[in-house]
């Protein structure tokens, strides 16, 4: 027969999770033939009626790798990942303004060479149209000049 | 609470340097766009262009110039400036009155050529003798005014002139 000291020593190592397999089948062994209310501990010892269900498989729901990824940062952690984030942040608009500029710059810049070559283009067509003007006016003076 | 001031700091100066506005105003040679035309800024449609030395450098040593004939030109130029603006035929008459008689007092420019039909006023003035400093060309067609100043320290004419035989 197992003393109430017994007992309650080896309650206390099961609810430290330290009991041994033995030590757990002698505790379920026991409760299965004391019922409720017959023992002096018997408040003490109430929640341990649980135990007659150990033969139940026992169903996990959750991994503990699982639990450990979801523990808080430390605030040295928190503070890091903030500063990290204002920085993709900042480094992302000058990035985009970066390329806006140089895209604006490009579009002026073709705009601008485009209106360049035409303006000396028309500058010398019109500067051969003055010579071929020039060269007429004096061939017709020339030869106006020889008829008389 | 300190934290989300800094952050907002942050924020504001890099939206600050994403889209404010840059300082690239600068007071360049002037030329005759400045001499006859800046009086004209605030017209509707009024719209100016410049091309600065680097601009030309950066352009001219990629080879973007579409002709090498223009690229040899273009090292001659160390400034282009261009303007346009939508003008009634009324206007056109009493500015190219009123740009006669300035470029008469003014004395720095010479007409070099004028062409004028029922369309079209075209007009090309340079500046510097013998050494071309400006070329300039005033042209109006279709209600339209154009100006554009090619200015340096020795422009040639007869390269200019050749360009067109040569394309």
């Amino acid at each position: 027969m197992m003393e109430a000291a017994e007992l309650k020593r080896l309650l206390e190592k099961y609810y430290a999770a330290e009991t041994s397999l033995e030590e757990e089948r002698a505790l379920k062994d026991y409760l299965e033939q004391h019922s409720a209310g017959q023992d002096a501990a018997q408040s003490f010892f109430q929640a341990a009626s649980s135990f007659k269900q150990l033969d139940i498989p026992v169903q996990q729901f959750t991994a503990p790798e699982a639990r450990g990824r979801i523990r808080k940062l430390p605030v040295w952690g928190r503070t890091l990942r903030r500063v990290a984030a204002v920085a993709i942040l900042v480094l992302g608009t000058v990035a985009i303004r970066q390329s806006y500029m140089h895209y604006e710059r490009n579009k002026a810049e073709a705009l601008l060479q485009q209106n360049v070559e035409s303006d000396l283009m028309k500058i010398s067509d019109l500067l051969n149209q003055a010579d071929a003007n020039l060269n007429s006016s004096v061939e017709q003076t020339v030869i106006s000049g020889l008829n008389h | 609470m300190k934290a989300h001031y800094i952050i907002l700091f942050i924020l504001s100066l890099s939206f600050n340097l994403a889209f404010g506005q840059g300082n690239n105003s600068g007071k360049a040679e002037d030329s005759f766009v400045d001499a006859y035309f800046t009086s004209y800024a605030k017209m509707p449609g009024y719209n100016a262009q410049t091309m600065g030395e680097a601009m030309i450098k950066r352009l001219s040593g990629k080879g973007s110039w579409k002709h090498p004939s223009i690229a040899r030109i273009m090292k001659q130029v160390k400034t282009y400036k261009n303007l346009s603006l939508p003008v009634s035929l009324q206007f056109t008459n009493t500015m190219i009155e009123q740009l006669d008689q300035d470029v008469r007092k003014d004395g720095r420019y010479d007409q070099y050529y004028r062409k004028v039909t029922g369309e079209s006023i075209v007009i090309i003035y340079t500046r510097g003798k013998p050494t071309i400093k400006e070329i300039a060309v005033v042209s109006v067609a279709w209600g339209h005014l154009t100006v554009s100043s090619f200015i340096g320290d020795q422009i040639d004419l007869e390269s200019v002139r050749a360009l067109s035989e040569n394309r």
